[in-house]
């Protein structure tokens, strides 16, 4: 559906972008992910053609965003960091203006309808703008992008200033949209990319560092798997049999009252997986399992690994 | 293209600052047009138009960038140009639809000033040639103050920054034939080969000495393309603008 190839922006002699590549199909959710200005935002203006790049090319759907502007924008659908609003227009003149802009051939009020109640904005299409809650305003700006069902869906901080239960419910409504649309969300709140995404695309100085299964991201830094096991026994005998698990590289016993019961974090191998093991060996030498849970590694560690591992390799550089 | 044309009509209409440029340009040129035109006949002497369509021009350069100001700052503003700017409208689309809004509300209003020659075609003896031949000046002229208006609002989001801007080279324009003059009678430095010249695309540059000819009831094809470049300049410059920002 996308197509980013060696994207690159500077401005001025800061590069923003050095080369970035990706693609994002009909059917995924791509979470664009990295701190303030590591080049998101850019990235994401390039792609929906307000901005142009200084190499490097876009294209949707066959599309250059270039060379074939017109075209490509027709299947576009974008929510800008700052949520584009009319103050001044109530929420159905706003999106009714949309509509006409993108020249949707759809039934207008049939269309709009359909998006007012996806993203639950029917109780405010008869007030102005300037005089709803920021909530509401998000969700007219998410609104705005899905007009003309584009096929692709480009949502920069989209759950930016909604209470919990809103956020639930625009992220299940980005996966409904996941479904049979191509989705870039760009976010810098990794919870958000874990609950929503498919796919991870870690952004870093304008250089993509991960892009990669959000659920194996965490193996791309060569990091342990981590399982916590909670284990009824003698606590010495228990971090040694563990040790002597194959693949088991370190045992570190959590602090507890409870001098039977222990909680252990089990850091494993790339690769291995212990949980079978450590079910045998509690079983085995009579102690009782009361729990064991895999920790993984959160994308938050994945992200300060990921930056700590090119620090290092900056430092030895220099050295 | 229809889309942001009718946007930017219906914001003219739902917010003061159309009706505010209407009503007072209606209230200066309609004051002008009766102590130039009605009173002076009414005293015996004869109407002078040519006062009544000088006081039109200045209406224009400084009411003009009034409704001009907000045309594009407000868009950067709000940050709302990026809808227009990543929907699959060109930039073209874009600057000609608000150029035409403008132009809309403006020819409105001119043509309401036609109103007044009810009263010397009732009551007197009109010379319509002249009569229109001036509407038609002062609104090509209006055309051209109003693209000057819509590039000096792309180029900053302080809307009284490109009220001032505009007017400021509207100024410049009106009175570069009097600069001119002043330069010849004044200085030395108008002797010379590039002062001649700086003198001679001053006068050139000069808006007020063409709109003379419509004012004499004359179509000046010369006039026309004149007016007709000067706004398309300034339309094209708007556009660059934009192009040049994506690629800063």
């Amino acid at each position: 559906m996308i197509e980013v190839k060696d994207l690159r922006k500077s401005y001025g002699k800061k590069e923003a972008l050095k080369g970035i590549s990706f693609n994002v199909n009909v059917g995924e959710i791509v979470g664009f992910l990295g701190p303030n200005g590591a080049g998101k935002s850019t990235a994401m203006n390039i792609i929906a053609g307000y901005l142009s790049s200084n190499g490097g090319s876009v294209s949707i759907d066959g599309h250059d965003i270039l060379s074939d502007a017109e075209n490509a924008k027709k299947n576009l659908g974008y929510l800008p960091e700052a949520v584009p609003l009319y103050p001044d227009m109530t929420v159905d003149e706003y999106l009714s203006f949309i509509f006409d802009l993108k020249k949707c051939a759809f039934n207008k009020k049939e269309h709009l309808n359909e998006i007012c109640n996806a993203v639950k904005i029917t109780d405010v299409r008869s007030r102005l703008i300037k005089n709803i809650s920021k909530g509401y305003k998000q969700r007219v700006g998410i609104a705005q992008a899905l007009i003309g069902d584009p096929k692709l869906i480009i949502l920069d901080e989209p759950t930016v200033g909604l209470d919990p239960k809103q956020i639930v419910e625009i992220r299940n409504l980005i996966r409904i949209l996941g479904h049979d649309h191509a989705v870039i969300l760009s976010t810098h709140i990794l919870s958000e990319v874990q609950a929503v995404c498919d796919r991870t695309i870690i952004i870093k100085n304008g250089k993509i560092v991960a892009n990669e299964p959000t659920d194996d991201i965490s193996n791309l830094v060569g990091g342990a798997r981590r399982l916590k096991a909670t284990v009824m026994g003698d606590a010495e005998s228990v971090e040694k049999a563990f040790l002597l698990i194959e693949g088991v590289v370190k045992v570190t016993r959590l602090a507890s009252k409870d001098a039977q019961c222990n909680d252990y974090i089990v850091e494993c191998d790339k690769g291995v997986d212990a949980r079978r093991n450590i079910f045998d060996t509690v079983c085995n030498n009579r102690w009782v399992l009361l729990g064991l849970e895999n920790l993984g590694m959160k994308l938050e560690d994945v992200f300060l690994a990921l930056t700590d591992r090119k620090k290092k390799k900056t430092v030895r550089e220099e050295m | 293209m229809n889309a942001i044309f009718k946007k930017e009509l219906r914001s003219f209409l739902t917010t003061p600052v159309g009706y505010v440029f209407i009503i007072v340009y209606l209230a200066i040129t309609g004051a002008a047009f009766s102590i130039y035109t009605v009173q002076s006949a009414v005293s015996g002497s004869s109407a002078n138009y040519y006062q009544y369509f000088l006081i039109c021009i200045i209406a224009c350069a400084i009411l003009l960038p009034v409704l001009t100001m907000r045309i594009f700052s407000e868009e950067k503003r709000l940050r709302t140009e990026q809808v227009l700017l990543t929907s699959s409208v060109s930039l073209w689309q874009i600057v000609l639809a608000k150029y035409f809004a403008c132009l809309v509300i403006f020819a409105g209003t001119e043509l309401l000033t036609a109103s007044y020659y009810i009263i010397p075609v009732l009551y007197g003896t009109a010379n319509y040639s002249m009569l229109f031949g001036g509407i038609i000046g002062v609104f090509l002229m209006g055309a051209a103050f109003i693209a000057i208006g819509v590039f000096i609002s792309g180029l900053t989001e302080n809307q009284v920054v490109a009220a001032a801007g505009t007017i400021g080279i509207i100024m410049l324009l009106l009175l570069s034939d009097n600069i001119s003059s002043v330069i010849k009678t004044n200085t030395e430095f108008a002797g010379g080969i590039i002062g001649k010249a700086i003198c001679s695309f001053l006068s050139w540059l000069s808006v007020l000495t063409r709109i003379g000819y419509f004012e004499y009831g004359q179509l000046d094809i010369t006039a026309l393309i004149y007016y007709v470049s000067l706004s398309f300049i300034f339309l094209f410059l708007t556009v660059r603008v934009y192009q040049r920002r994506r690629y800063a």
